[in-house]
């Protein structure tokens, strides 16, 4: 880990310790509402494709895809228009998911079954996945600005007013998750062994 | 989740997006979202889960969501993730399950966000002949989680494993476990909402005929309804795509609205007669009936003492209206009454009308005749009496069976009838009706003839006719 993804690190840890009253005031912030529509956009993107996925298999789609817009109170045309953003920045983003795709499995396949040799450690993350998420993110964005366009004040307030209360009811949430360097050094057999050979009885 | 779980679960959710927001270096970064939602296309409550990494996510773990989904009717249905059910679409794990609804119930998803780690070391089980591995992960999740009392205790059974797959090896008379940290759970998003039919309602349910009803499909989400009605004998094609279908009801039947996914819901509407239109009876009228030829005096006893007689018409000229939209859309009826002239006029003998005539002056009372009162009396009552045992009386009856207004009131024409036929075939009934009512008030009455007390039955004398008998 280079000492910039140290440092990095370490500040992230330290907005991270903010007092929890200070905390709780920022959920609904600007910045987490935008946060919450990328999001947003990305489960409708999720039910597109999986509405598609059932077409494709001769089913019905249902109403899975408009699941999110209608729960959130979006009329059809704001719903269309939701689901028209969510569309485009399904197909902006695919070339990158592909990429990314073939980039992890590339990394994974070198180790079949995720089975490393003793000593050795799991794989650094490749920069370009790393510009590849940030490409990712700067096409959510715009599709996040896109949205703000299409729906109006109105109907931006029924989504605001929805998300608000989906993350409050924790419905949809940001869920933490550690690298390997962030959790530490990669486990040693010696450290975490905990085989027991025990008499049974 | 115990309560201290769940608040350092907010907390690390807040951390999670300020995380995630921040201009710091990535850290990963995994969206979990939960849904559970009335889906009219299948017609039950649907609940989701969905688990989204980022790239960097992926490119260490697996993601991976349980879900679980329960109502307050008592439905239970789990998804567990495994490999011979698998949840991983490659770059984020949804999961779902679906309920039939109950109205009222409240539905309840959760999914429970992991993900499963990719990167691990396996050891040669020096313990397992013929060559096992143990593995544990190589990110330094794996734990010992046996406590060093039990480890010291050589009858202690350690089996305090947790995440999965559990691997443990058994050699007789000996045991291997050990944990196995490659399932790391992120915690769950939660969803609920009572379940909403569809509903299709006709306001009013019962109606007037020719009165406006108005027939909406609600309910959750929005709705695009095919319409049709049944009734009267015809079936009636409506809109599509619209969620409200009115107009005029003529005719009882059954609204269906068919909504998505070939949900039919059905109503009833029921029409009622309108109200003041049975025709009235026309009163008796004292004059002169056509039809009626007296002898004077009265010959014998087929000599007619009194004579009645219904005269009804149709006045003048009416038509269907065609009901223009709605359910009954093309049905016809009529708007306003029929005219009916109606007329009922009776009229006695002129001799036992006047009690002076010469016919009048031989009913002796005295040798057992009816007097010549009590004679014009009771042939007055079974002519025009509304009273049991007269021309009238039957006259009202048959009007109350063959009613004109009544029939006319209730006259619908299906959307194929050919509507001058059917104006055509209304006249001819109203005549019909007429000619009935004219034959019903015509028959003799029984019982009592002239001779009696027309209300009481009690015999008054026979009536003495020409050549009339002496009386001393």
């Amino acid at each position: 880990m280079s000492a910039n993804v140290l440092l990095s690190l370490a500040l992230c840890v330290a907005i991270g310790s903010i007092p929890r009253a200070a905390l709780a005031a920022d959920v609904e912030s600007p910045k987490d509402i935008t946060k919450a529509k990328a999001m947003a956009l990305h489960v409708c993107a999720v039910l597109q494709e999986q509405a598609e996925r059932r077409e494709s298999s001769g089913h019905s789609a249902g109403s899975a895809a408009r699941a999110f817009a209608v729960k959130a109170g979006l009329s059809d045309t704001e719903t269309e228009a939701m689901l028209g953003v969510a569309a485009r920045m399904r197909s902006r983003v695919q070339p990158l998911d592909d990429r990314a795709r073939a980039i992890i499995q590339a990394a994974k396949q070198k180790y079949p079954g995720g089975l490393l040799p003793p000593g050795t450690s799991p794989p650094p993350l490749p920069p370009e996945l790393v510009e590849l998420q940030r490409q990712r993110d700067s096409i959510v964005a715009e599709a996040v600005r896109e949205l703000d366009g299409e729906l109006k004040p109105a109907g931006l307030a029924k989504l605001h007013t929805y998300l608000s209360e989906k993350m409050l009811q924790k419905r949809l949430r940001t869920l933490p998750v550690q690298t390997p360097n962030e959790i530490g050094p990669p486990g040693e057999p010696a450290q975490v062994d905990s085989r027991r050979k025990e008499t049974a009885r | 989740m115990t309560d201290s779980t769940r608040l350092i679960a907010r907390v690390t959710v807040v951390f999670a997006i300020l995380i995630a927001t921040s201009i710091c270096a990535r850290a990963q970064s995994v969206s979990g979202y939960s849904d559970v939602y009335y889906d009219a296309q299948f017609d039950w409550i649907a609940g989701i889960g969905v688990t989204l990494p980022d790239y960097s996510t992926l490119y260490y773990y697996d993601p991976k969501v349980h879900l679980a989904l329960s109502g307050t009717d008592g439905f239970f249905d789990s998804f567990y993730c495994a490999a011979a059910t698998p949840c991983n679409y490659g770059d984020y794990a949804w999961a779902g399950r679906d309920a039939p609804p109950t109205p009222g119930a409240t539905y309840t998803v959760t999914a429970y966000h992991y993900v499963d780690v990719y990167y691990t070391y396996g050891i040669l089980d020096p313990g397992c002949i013929g060559g096992c591995f143990d593995w544990y992960d190589a990110y330094g999740y794996t734990m010992d989680l046996c406590s060093p009392e039990c480890k010291a205790d050589p009858n202690c059974f350690c089996v305090d494993v947790w995440g999965t797959p559990i691997h443990w090896h058994w050699y007789p008379p000996m045991i291997t476990v050990f944990a196995y940290g490659g399932e790391k759970y992120l915690g769950e998003s939660t969803d609920n909402t009572q379940a909403e039919y569809p509903v299709l309602a006709c306001n009013p349910g019962s109606v007037p005929r020719g009165s406006d009803v108005t027939c909406t499909v609600s309910g959750p989400a929005s709705h695009s309804a095919s319409w049709s009605f049944s009734g009267g004998g015809a079936t009636v094609s409506g809109p599509s795509a619209v969620d409200t279908w009115s107009g005029q009801m003529v005719v009882s039947g059954t609204v269906t609205a068919t909504v998505t996914g070939n949900n039919s819901l059905q109503a009833g509407v029921t029409v009622t007669a309108r109200t003041g239109w049975a025709t009235p009876a026309t009163g008796p009228q004292n004059g002169t009936v056509s039809r009626c030829a007296f002898i004077s005096p009265p010959p014998d006893t087929t000599a007619t003492l009194g004579c009645s007689s219904y005269l009804g018409d149709v006045v003048g000229q009416f038509s269907a209206t065609t009901v223009p939209n709605g359910p009954n859309s093309g049905f016809a009826y009529y708007t306003s009454n029929v005219n009916i002239s109606q007329s009922f006029p009776w009229q006695i003998h002129p001799d036992v009308n006047n009690t002076q005539s010469d016919f009048a002056q031989h009913q002796y009372v005295n040798c057992g005749y009816i007097s010549a009162a009590n004679l014009k009396t009771n042939v007055i009552w079974h002519e025009s009496s509304s009273t049991p045992r007269s021309h009238y009386a039957q006259y009202l009856a048959s009007l109350e069976s063959n009613n004109f207004g009544s029939y006319f009131e209730a006259r619908v024409a299906t959307p194929q009838e050919e509507k001058e036929l059917f104006n055509q075939a209304t006249r001819a009934e109203l005549y019909n009706k007429g000619n009935k009512i004219w034959f019903d008030a015509g028959i003799e009455p029984t019982l009592y003839d002239p001779n009696y007390n027309q209300s009481t039955g009690q015999f008054q004398g026979f009536i003495n006719y020409p050549p009339y008998a002496t009386c001393q």
